[in-house]
């Protein structure tokens, strides 16, 4: 589900049947990297609708996390920390980071949680039907991965 | 000065059984509303959209896709469904919509090894028949929705998916 108030009623309801949490990363930037950031956000955005779209019952889609690409890396890992505990607290066991940006990759480890990590297509330019395509194409991977996480568990 | 009283009376009646018929009146209204509404919203209801020809489909179940106008808050927009189309032994027709009734993710078909020829929801094991009745013990408890269909030249159109009565 996303997070969004009509859909609290039934998350309150059926807490037990949510455990997982995707996240968005998006950086932002202006100058050179300003069309890369906002690529990247329309593809987390696109990738992460679809997935929800899917796994509307089980999943919440949360609000993108969203720093300056500038921005200490030390600090944003905290915060992205505070963020997981809050979660697991809440009871949401399965916690991803949905991103483009690649300097999540290469800190991949510290992060705890898993990295769904997808190089940026840009889609501006592309015709709908292919965007789709291709959402599709990479949700079927995304989906690889949370179904197998959830069996394990 | 009793003929001023009992015209007082009256007149302190008729505002009660004015301000009780006004009342009544405002119960009654959205009575008659929710009787009369499902009428009117019959000729209003949604176009139906080609979704593929009928020569494509067989006795399995398989997807297809198609867009429908949806209106989010004040603007509309295109948004992408599918359904479960196939034809049943008696030749029939039948589409069903994928949206999980147990909370809502998208079901598939015989994607569950341990049950085959079942719609299966990956989500918390949900599992309907082929005719998309919901199968006891799992946690959906009531069938698959079913789209408003019908055939033309060869094509069939979708409308609304609409929900049946729990198995
Ligand atoms: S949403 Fe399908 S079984 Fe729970």
């Amino acid at each position: 589900m996303k997070w969004s108030s009509g859909n609290i009623t039934v998350y309150q309801q059926s807490k037990e049947f949510v455990d997982t949490a995707i996240i968005p990363l998006l950086p932002l930037s202006f100058g050179s990297s300003m069309r890369t950031s906002a690529s990247m956000a329309d593809y987390s955005t696109l990738i992460g609708e679809e997935t929800e779209r899917q796994l509307h019952g089980r999943l919440f889609l949360l609000p993108p996390f969203t720093y300056l690409m500038e921005e200490d890396s030390e600090t944003l890992m905290l915060r992205l920390h505070s963020w997981v505990k809050e979660l697991k607290a809440e009871g949401l066991r399965h916690v991803y980071f949905l991103t483009s940006d690649s300097q999540w990759k290469k800190r991949e480890q510290e992060l705890g949680e898993t990295l769904l990590w997808l190089p940026v297509i840009p889609m501006e330019t592309m015709d709908e039907d292919y965007r789709e395509e291709i959402v599709k194409e990479q949700v079927k991977q995304l989906f690889q991965v949370i179904l197998h996480k959830w069996q394990e568990s | 000065m009793s003929k001023e009283d009992i015209s007082r009376r009256q007149f302190l009646n008729y505002t009660l059984t004015g301000v009780g018929g006004f009342m009544a009146a405002g119960m009654l209204m959205p009575m008659v509303r929710f009787a009369i509404d499902p009428i009117l919203e019959k000729g209003a209801s949604q176009d139906m959209v080609a979704v593929t020809e009928v020569s494509k489909i067989g006795k399995e179940p398989k997807r297809f896709n198609f867009k429908i106008k949806q209106k989010d808050g004040w603007y509309e927009s295109e948004v992408t469904q599918s359904a479960w189309v196939y034809k049943n032994s008696k030749g029939e027709l039948i589409a069903l919509s994928p949206v999980c009734k147990h909370l809502g993710c998208t079901i598939d078909w015989n994607t569950d090894p341990a049950h085959p020829s079942q719609f299966y929801c990956p989500c918390h094991g949900g599992r309907y028949e082929k005719d998309g009745t919901n199968i006891k013990g799992t946690p959906p408890l009531a069938p698959l929705d079913v789209y408003d269909s019908q055939v033309k030249d060869g094509k069939l159109y979708l409308g609304k998916a609409k929900p049946r009565k729990g198995a």
